[in-house]
């Protein structure tokens, strides 16, 4: 049995995680007091402690959910992915691709869209600061050059590809309406996440604007963008769509740099 | 040793819920400092850290963590404390404390303050660990005894014996936080008054007030209650022992308006000033 400081913290966190009583002849209480009530404070302190984490970053899916069934896949998440993060804003970043592996989740995927969507939000919140770029910059660069130019985009930004309406269901539960009935659409929708005046903001894309940001986010220039604008809708307004895009991507202060 | 941080006066933990409160009034509220939570302000930008830069144009800022878990035999987190570090640049606090605890081993976080064992052992760990901490910062940090609910059979001596000895061989600061050294007492028949008088006077440079929460089989540290009368009556004690220390309430649950909290500070403040005789003058 445990006869160092190492081994005493290696069988306790053990038995606090597992829930068991190992450990037990090790600890000291009172006489009149139970080693196992005592032991089972923190046993019941991690468990809650972590689920109240999850709560917390994932309230919408919760309310989707309702408590049992978060609950239970909380408990799940917790003992499959304990925490390695001193900080616990992390802990809960990989519930979305846990819930993708769950069978329920599989056969309702708004649910997993959901938790991403608040992940997302929870991104933005903290993302590192950057100053965006104005509507000058954009009027300089047309005078040097627009055709090369590339964007980059703020890092609080996330696009979002949902294969179902989740977005309705969570814009409804955020507003304290029954959701609709969740359904796989025919066609991707894009949700753009970011923040803005230090406030978290969502807002739905039509597919072409989201396919050419989310080409914008991944280096292509602006050139390149118009072109796959031409193949999406008119090819004889696309420079004037783009244009379009661009500047309420700068409006929005997606946008950190032109060059 | 060094010089001691300087007497803060009387503050409050900062909570995003007071954010409009603080901000919301031109009117000095009567605090005097505020306790930040180290890892809430960890982050890349965003609000946290802008509220924090507008609330040390106005206040005197002290860092406080929950996850440096000084007392785990696992290597000391080097990222953690790198970030720490970072904060502590920007923000410029007063001093940084953290818990006299471990939050796990093996890589993994439980996110809790687990008690250690007072053997001669863990004070060679710890205050080993505290100077390479108190080295890669460039300052001395103040550790917290914490709230416990059990003890180990290997124990060989007192818990106030092993903070007291602790502090003198890491030539750390002491944050006495005086609820967990009630909830303790009570949890484990332990004479609270005793634990106070044994800690080295010039060590002691904050205080933590805060409410605790009645379990099945003993009292729970959970701040989510009003400071009580008794942990007050301690904080008497604390106070004619150590003299004028920064003390401040702090509170993480089910936490009411400002005001209420308010009305705590206050009572701090004026059992503080009845004990040092200095009744009807500002001390902070």
């Amino acid at each position: 049995m445990a006869s160092n400081l190492a081994a005493l913290q290696a069988a306790l966190q053990q038995d606090i995680i597992s829930g068991g009583t190992d450990v037990l002849p090790l600890l000291s209480v009172p006489d009149n007091a139970s080693p196992e009530k005592r032991l089972f404070v923190y046993q019941n302190a991690y468990v809650a402690r972590l689920v109240e984490f999850l709560c917390e970053d994932f309230d919408t899916t919760w309310t989707f959910l309702g408590d049992k069934l978060f609950y239970d896949l909380a408990r799940k998440y917790i003992r499959d992915c304990p925490s390695h993060t001193p900080n616990a804003r992390w802990f809960s970043h990989g519930f979305p691709e846990f819930l993708d592996g769950e069978k329920l989740v599989r056969e309702v995927p708004a649910i997993a869209e959901i938790a991403r969507i608040e992940r997302a939000l929870g991104d933005a919140f903290d993302a590192f600061d950057t100053v965006p770029v104005s509507h000058g910059a954009l009027a300089d660069l047309v005078h040097s050059g627009i055709e090369k130019a590339r964007l980059k985009l703020h890092p609080s930004v996330t696009l979002l590809r949902l294969e179902t309406n989740s977005y309705d269901a969570f814009r409804a539960l955020r507003n304290e309406q029954d959701p609709p009935a969740v359904k796989n659409e025919d066609e991707t929708r894009w949700l753009l996440v970011w923040r803005k005046d230090f406030t978290c903001r969502h807002m739905e894309l039509k597919p072409e604007q989201g396919v050419l940001l989310d080409l914008a986010r991944q280096g292509s220039g602006f050139e390149m963008l118009c072109e796959v604008s031409a193949t999406m809708d008119g090819p004889d307004t696309a420079a004037i769509r783009m244009a379009g895009y661009l500047s309420g991507w700068i409006e929005n202060e997606l946008v950190t740099e032109i060059a | 040793m060094t010089h001691r941080p300087p007497f803060l006066g009387f503050g409050l933990g900062l909570r995003p819920k007071h954010y409009p409160e603080i901000f919301g009034t031109d009117t000095d509220l009567p605090i005097d400092w505020f306790e930040i939570i180290s890892e809430n302000y960890m982050v890349e930008g965003g609000r946290p850290r802008h509220m924090l830069d507008r609330i040390r144009e106005r206040y005197p800022v002290v860092m406080h963590g929950v996850s440096m878990s000084i007392a785990s035999t696992t290597e000391l987190n080097w990222d953690y404390l790198k970030r720490l570090k970072t904060l502590a640049e920007h923000a410029q606090p007063k001093w940084i404390s953290d818990h006299l605890c471990w939050t796990g081993v093996h890589g993994v976080n439980l996110h809790d303050l687990l008690p250690v064992p007072y053997t001669e052992e863990a004070l060679d760990h710890i205050s080993g660990r505290i100077s390479q901490v108190q080295d890669f910062l460039g300052r001395r940090i103040a550790i917290e005894n914490v709230s416990s609910y059990i003890e180990f059979e290997e124990s060989e001596m007192s818990e106030w014996e092993f903070v007291g000895e602790l502090a003198r061989r890491a030539d750390c600061w002491l944050l006495l936080d005086v609820n967990n050294v009630f909830v303790s007492g009570q949890n484990h028949q332990f004479d609270e008054t005793r634990f106070i008088e044994a800690i080295p006077r010039e060590r002691v440079v904050q205080f933590h007030l805060a409410g605790h929460s009645e379990g099945r089989d003993c009292l729970i540290d959970t701040h989510d209650q009003p400071v009580c009368d008794e942990v007050f009556e301690l904080y008497r004690k604390a106070i004619a022992h150590f003299g004028a220390v920064s003390t401040m309430i702090e509170r993480d649950d089910n936490i009411p308006p400002l005001a209420e909290l308010l009305a705590e500070l206050n009572r701090a403040r004026g059992i503080a000033l009845d004990v040092l005789g200095l009744s009807g003058q500002k001390v902070a």
